[in-house]
């Protein structure tokens, strides 16, 4: 079907490179601005939220959390652990 | 060698990355202007137009390539679809001269002359020989980008090729 000889074949199939004589730059110009990088603040929304739920759901625990670290000392961190433990308590619990 | 075009896409889509988009654009731009300069009947400036609205469009729906097709097959989906709407929207063409071509004196003056030709075809015409004789495309390919089986592809790859011949070779007993 593809004659080598035909002039017209041979001239389909003559496509030169075209040299890139500032294209790419041109295209890279209309592209649409940079996407903000939203990566950190998307982080720490999710940190809040995180914290948030946390408190709605461990409110008592928390509360006796802060009051350990407010009260300070050696009785202070006891209370913390407590707190901790509770929460971790909790944590099972609810997941049951 | 460099990054294949896979990796390069990855970077694009994951990190916005521009320097892996150039080496798309650098990589792919022959290919797509050649095409589209065929497509367009040889109006160079049009067909830059057009391969740039192509890479736009590349780079805005990077995301739904899915690498099922090759990146080239799918960029030259997006350039055919870019030449069907400016189609739509412009005036239909006149060709500027309905008889035969004088012969070219050159290799440079021979390729503008063959873009030229191709205005005087039918847009399948054109398609399936722009696509057929594209530099990276498989007849499997063209006709895949086209949305053709390959038989109607092949039919209008002869119509368009004999119109060319016309068009392009010296008949024999002509004045």
């Amino acid at each position: 079907m593809n004659d080598p000889r035909d002039p017209v074949e041979a001239a389909l199939r003559d496509a030169p490179y075209l040299d890139d004589g500032g294209f790419t730059e041109g295209v890279l110009e209309t592209l649409p601005p940079r996407r903000p990088d939203r990566r950190g603040p998307v982080l720490l929304a999710a940190g809040l939220a995180a914290a948030a739920l946390g408190a709605a759901t461990l409110g008592e625990p928390l509360t006796a959390a802060a009051l350990a670290l407010g009260t300070g000392g050696a009785s202070g961190v006891l209370l913390l652990g407590a707190a901790v433990a509770a929460a971790a308590g909790a944590l099972l619990r609810s997941a049951r | 060698m460099g990054p294949s075009d896979a990796e390069l896409c990855a970077r694009v889509v994951a990190h916005d990355d521009r320097h892996a988009f150039a080496a798309l654009v650098r990589r792919h731009q022959s290919a797509i202007r050649s095409v589209l300069r065929r497509l367009c009947g040889g109006d160079a400036a049009l067909a830059d137009d057009l391969s740039q609205e192509t890479f736009v469009r590349a780079w805005k729906g990077l995301r739904s390539w899915s690498g099922g097709a090759r990146f080239s097959t799918w960029l030259h989906r997006i350039a055919v679809n870019a030449w069907i709407s400016q189609a739509r929207r412009a005036e239909p063409p006149v060709p500027d001269d309905p008889g035969h071509q004088e012969a070219a004196s050159g290799p440079v003056e021979a390729r503008r002359d063959l873009e030229r030709a191709f205005a005087h075809l039918r847009p399948e015409e054109r398609l399936a020989l722009a696509l057929a004789y594209a530099q990276d495309l498989t007849h499997e390919e063209a006709a895949e980008v086209a949305g053709w089986p390959v038989g109607t592809l092949k039919s209008h790859l002869l119509r368009g090729k004999e119109k060319l011949r016309q068009r392009l070779v010296p008949q024999e007993g002509a004045a």
